[in-house]
């Protein structure tokens, strides 16, 4: 509340109505002067002596009321301080009225009344009209008339002067009580506002961990504040305060270095003093505490007292020594990066650099900080063109290029990517420098290695084609001849058997056989090469059909043959179906040609599950083989058997073996003399 | 059936001499005209050449063709024969000691009616031929002459 004016209250608020009543009264009753205190609004706060005529005739008749009230106000208003009235009030009765003013405002009036004056006579005729507009009755009203009291004009105007001193004292009165009950508000608003800013302070100080202190170097005593309690870990207000008792509070090891700190700041007349230490709790938790005050001098300049400050940074010196490892951590790893790392600004500056990079381009990293990357890295003054820098700067996004340098002599993979700060500007770039001088070097050869594959893949490809122009042209040059060997040797069996003895009959004969045996070399060498050379193709063959139609065909080429075959049904896989007919053409062959001389020839084929994997077998139960040159047999033109004993070129198993390793295969065969063999082979799927 | 003449195509001379005597054999005694290579059929089926003089009215019943020839190999003078109207019909009979599929094909693809690979055992041969000589020329009806 701004107090500028008093606040003025009703006239009920500051009389005290009951007690001026009963002074009022026992006036009355000395010296029969009828008084009211009224305020603006016409109600009554005090009222003695009221004179029937008014209270049983003016004031009941609601007309005549007005009246009353209307005198009660207007008629009275308007008169100053410490004067009085007289008015006639509009009943015709006399009254006085004189103002109750406190602080300048006119807040009520005290009237005199009401009266006849002694030598005033009454008129009757006035009043007999008035109680017969009203209607009241006449005789009643002229008795209350004359029971009016009658004043003389000294006695009314002693009268007033009592009133109107009596009017001026309750005005200053109240006006002084006010004024008092307004200092009161004030200064007890003060008190409050006061109160408030104190705990606002202290409750900052408590969240700031900062307490405030105050020496006198006069009487050496010592005020706290309640933080400084609490950031010595003591109970507020708990401790004698003096300079010595603050000492004492302080770390031990720091105790002789704040001492003279202060002793000398105040000897020397500085104005301020200011140190960090410790300060150990009774609980023995050490805290660290940053003291600073300022000096306050007398008239003759010395210093009485100190005001200062002490403020709990213990979190502080925390949170710096994690920043500190923070940053040293990131430094060393940042140094450790084998890659060269630059951190430049938009004008191509470097901004930071790493150990890797400085090493490289052999400087300290404070010679290049400020300095553009390009000089140091291409010797340029300008970027290159392929630097990346520019194009991340301009998008805002990583870039990569690589490029060889011939100042640090090595491929350089390069990466920019953008830098923002806390804004979301962009200010520079992360350049990333990766020497991939080896890379590149084991690239090229890798090139140069894929050329000469290509280069032996080439030649190896027209040798190839070479070698099956040859075996074709072996296959037609060496039949002609002997075909022309078999068939003379035939005429001359033919037509001069007469002529030749046994002997030469016995050469001719060896003749034709062994042109035969050629001829039949001849095949099987063809297609030993051919299995090589023909392209592989991939379908779904299925080997008990390939099995059954060679069996068919052999039986076939020799009815007298009774041979048992054992087929296992629906074996199928996925090749060459050409090429391993060939195959089964040979292994069946062998399995026919060596069960000759068996009573009960059997040959089966089948397909077993061994070790995860499909192993395909030919068996036949013929005259075997001895287990000791099994390593031979796959050989080209390796055989076990004379000529005599078996017939045969000792190229089927060649040919097998081939068919089987194209297919990704393994091929291997088992057998004991006179119990048979068994030829097992895979396809490698 | 003496008119059916055998034209065979062959460089080789024993390949001739044994072809003569397994038709003589088989008791094919048609007429067998040799030519030595492809140069020389030419001539013999158009009248030039060494066979000026020959009527050109009269054709071969069957060309018996070899692939491998100097000069001209079969499967060109196959195309020959069968780009001109005059022997386009004409039945021929690859003989050959090749067991290329290739030749098989091409041959085919080049007009030959048959493809026969002559065996190396001699016995085997004469046999070839004999039934040769008993389709081509007995069972087998002509283009030209029924």
């Amino acid at each position: 509340m701004t107090d500028k004016e008093p606040h003025i209250p009703e006239l009920a608020d500051i009389l005290d109505g009951a007690a001026l009543q009963s002074l009022l009264e026992n006036f009355y009753a000395l010296s029969g002067v009828p008084v009211g205190i009224l305020d603006l609004a016409g109600r009554v706060l005090v009222g003695v002596g009221w004179q029937d005529i008014c209270t049983r005739f003016h004031r009941a008749n609601p007309d005549s009321c007005r009246h009353c009230v209307e005198s009660d106000t207007v008629l009275s208003a308007g008169v100053p301080a410490g004067e009085f009235r007289r008015y006639k009030c509009k009943n015709n009765m006399w009254d006085i009225a004189t103002p109750i003013v406190v602080g300048g405002t006119h807040i009520g009036n005290v009237f005199m009344g009401q009266f006849f004056f002694e030598d005033e006579p009454l008129d009757y005729e006035l009043f007999r009209a008035q109680a017969r507009r009203y209607g009241f009755n006449e005789e009643k009203y002229i008795a209350a008339l004359e029971a009016v009291p009658r004043f003389t004009k000294a006695f009314v105007d002693q009268g007033m002067a009592f009133f109107r001193d009596l009017a001026h004292m309750i005005s200053r009165l109240s006006y002084n009580n006010i004024e008092l009950a307004r200092s009161l508000r004030e200064r007890d608003a003060l008190a409050q506002s006061l109160r408030e800013s104190e705990s606002r302070l202290n409750r900052a100080q408590e969240i700031a961990h900062l307490g405030s202190w105050e020496l006198n170097l006069e009487n050496n005593t010592l005020s706290w504040s309640d933080e400084v309690y609490r950031i010595f870990g003591l109970a507020p207000q708990q401790f004698e305060s003096t300079y010595e008792a603050f000492l004492a509070a302080v770390h031990p090891d720091d105790r002789l270095a704040v001492d003279a700190a202060y002793s000398n700041s105040v000897r020397q007349g500085n104005d301020t003093y200011e140190i960090e230490h410790r300060v150990v709790r009774k609980s023995g938790e050490v805290r660290i505490v940053h003291e600073k005050c300022a000096h306050v001098r007398n008239q003759s300049g010395r210093i009485i007292r100190s005001i200062g400050m002490v403020h709990d940074i213990t979190e502080q010196k925390k949170s710096e020594a994690a920043l500190v490892r923070a940053k040293d951590e990131w430094e060393r790893t940042f140094d450790s990066v084998p890659d060269m790392i630059a951190i430049l600004d938009n004008q191509h500056k470097i901004v930071r650099l790493n150990k890797a990079m400085a090493q490289r381009i052999g400087l300290q990293p404070k010679e290049c900080i400020g300095e553009p990357c390009y000089k140091f890295m291409h010797g340029t003054a300008a970027p290159l063109q392929s630097c990346p820098h520019p194009c991340t700067l301009h998008d805002g996004r990583e870039h990569v290029t690589e490029v060889r340098e011939e100042m640090l002599g090595a491929d350089l993979l390069i990466s920019t990517t953008p830098l923002y700060d806390n804004h979301g500007e962009m200010i520079g770039s992360v350049h990333v420098a990766r020497d991939i001088t080896e890379r590149k070097q084991a690239e090229q050869r890798i090139v140069t290695l894929n050329n000469e594959l290509k280069q032996n893949l080439w030649e190896l490809e027209a040798a190839n084609r070479e070698l099956e122009a040859f075996s074709y042209s072996v296959s037609h040059d060496l039949r002609a001849p002997l075909r022309s060997i078999a068939g003379f040797s035939q005429v001359l069996v033919e037509d001069y058997k007469d002529v030749l003895d046994d002997e030469g009959q016995d050469a001719l004969a060896r003749i034709v056989k062994a042109s035969s045996k050629m001829g039949q070399l001849i095949d099987d060498l063809l297609n030993l090469s051919r299995v090589s050379r023909s392209e592989m193709q991939h379908d779904t063959v299925n080997l008990s059909s390939i099995v059954g139609k060679i069996a068919d065909r052999l039986a076939k080429g020799q009815p007298k043959r009774r041979v048992r075959f054992a087929i296992s049904e629906g074996v199928g896989v996925q090749g060459d179906e050409h090429l391993l007919t060939v195959a089964f053409d040979n292994l069946l062959a062998n399995a026919w040609k060596f069960t000759e001389k068996q009573d009960q020839p059997l040959i089966e084929f089948k397909a077993e599950q061994r070790n995860g994997e499909t192993v395909f077998l030919v068996k036949d139960n013929g005259v075997g083989f001895d287990m000791t040159y099994v390593d031979k047999l796959f050989n080209p033109f390796q055989r076990l058997h004379r000529e005599d004993e078996f017939t045969g070129t000792g190229i089927g198993l060649a040919t097998v073996k081939r068919v089987i390793k194209r297919h990704g295969g393994r091929v291997w065969i088992e057998g004991a003399v006179g119990k048979g063999a068994t030829v097992y082979f895979t396809l490698g799927q | 059936m003496k008119d059916k003449v055998i034209l065979l195509v062959e460089d080789n001379p024993d390949d001739v001499k044994l072809t003569q005597r397994a038709l003589r054999k088989s008791n094919i005694l048609n007429e067998l005209v040799v030519a030595r290579d492809g140069v020389e059929a030419l001539d013999y089926l158009f009248g030039t050449g060494h066979y000026a003089e020959r009527n050109t009215r009269q054709l071969p019943q069957v060309i018996l063709l070899d692939l491998k020839m100097p000069r001209m190999d079969g499967l060109e003078l196959l195309q020959r024969i069968r780009a001109d109207e005059k022997t386009r019909l004409l039945p021929v009979v690859v003989l050959t000691t090749s067991t290329e599929d290739r030749d098989r094909v091409e041959s085919y693809k080049l007009g030959a009616n048959s493809y026969i690979r002559k065996p190396v055992d001699f016995q085997q041969f004469t046999e070839a031929v004999q039934q040769l000589g008993l389709y081509w020329l007995v069972l087998n009806q002509g283009p030209l002459t029924g």
